[in-house]
């Protein structure tokens, strides 16, 4: 149950990453740079959220 | 318990990673060296940009040394590529896939041999009867879906997409040079989240895996002692409140 929950989160930050990185692709057709790189890095950090996530659900069915 | 290989384990594999060096090496400036010692106007700069790898990569082999040999000896085709003349230009005919493909075996045996060489004490490992293979498969196939489906959305963000494409062709002069930095950008980004983030956890899962037990078994122990630490200690906290109480209220 728990890593179901974990697997969800999981697909939902990776969706967070992915709207990221679309703002990202906006704010850099606009030539907003500075905007465009942060959202490129928040777009990173919600993947690594979901990597981790990704990694507790796998930790939950391994055991 | 697997053993780790020591260090002068594999000469044979050292003498290969140096001769598919040196091989990259003739293919990319050899003939731009052999070139500069038989022009009358050679430099000796030159010779160094173009000689440098070669120094590398034996320097590299002598230490057994996994950075000297992938990132140094690499790096170190930058300076002759610069100053390369144009008769020797990499990008003609099929030179480009040529070379390309003998610098992935390159970097594909150094690592082979390097992974073999530091391979994981696997004695705190989970032995299942599961073959390795087949864990790695189920665990890298899922993940490795979502990424693509996740870079087929950005390239479609930065290909597809008709209001993007619209600003970027009010935004740039060149709306063909902002689209392919922009895609470019975009598939870095991508590789390296992916690199770091899916494909080396997931390749180390079973290690990850040994170390989240142990120390979830630590913690199970540390709890328990708690548990009688705390039953022991709780009916002279209840006693001695009493005494206060009582103590306090005479």
């Amino acid at each position: 149950m728990r890593s179901i929950l974990f697997d969800i989160l999981c697909v939902a930050a990776l969706f967070g990453a992915l709207f990221q990185l679309y703002h990202c692709v906006e704010f850099l057709a606009e030539k907003d740079y500075m905007a465009g790189i942060i959202t490129a890095m928040i777009g990173v950090i919600f993947i690594r959220t979901s990597s981790e996530f990704a990694r507790y659900a796998a930790f939950g069915r391994g055991e | 318990m697997e053993e780790k290989i020591p260090r002068d384990y594999l000469p044979t594999a050292f003498g290969g990673i140096a001769l598919l060096g040196i091989a990259l090496w003739v293919q990319i400036l050899g003939s731009a060296l052999f070139g500069e010692f038989q022009s009358q106007t050679s430099s000796f700069f030159h010779v160094i940009a173009y000689g440098l790898p070669i120094g590398v990569v034996i320097l590299g082999v002598l230490l057994r040394s996994q950075m000297i040999l992938l990132m140094v000896f690499l790096s170190s085709f930058v300076p002759g590529v610069t100053i390369l003349p144009e008769a020797f230009d990499l990008m003609k005919g099929a030179a480009s896939l040529r070379v390309g493909l003998s610098c992935l075996v390159y970097i594909l045996v150094v690592s082979y041999v390097f992974a073999l060489q530091y391979s994981p004490d696997h004695s705190i490992l989970n032995t299942s009867a599961t073959p390795l293979w087949k864990n790695l498969q189920q665990r890298i196939e899922v993940p490795l879906v979502y990424s693509f489906v996740f870079f087929l959305v950005l390239q479609y963000a930065v290909f597809g997409d008709a209001l993007i494409q619209n600003t970027i062709l009010q935004s740039y002069e060149d709306p063909t040079i902002a689209l392919i930095s922009i895609s470019v950008s975009i598939f870095f980004i991508w590789c390296i989240s992916i690199y770091l983030y899916f494909i080396v956890p997931a390749l180390n899962f079973e290690h990850e895996l040994a170390k989240w037990k142990k120390l979830k078994y630590e913690q199970h122990d540390l709890f328990r002692l708690q548990k009688i630490f705390e039953r022991n200690i709780f009916p002279f906290v209840v006693i001695f409140l009493m005494l206060t109480l009582v103590i306090v209220f005479i």
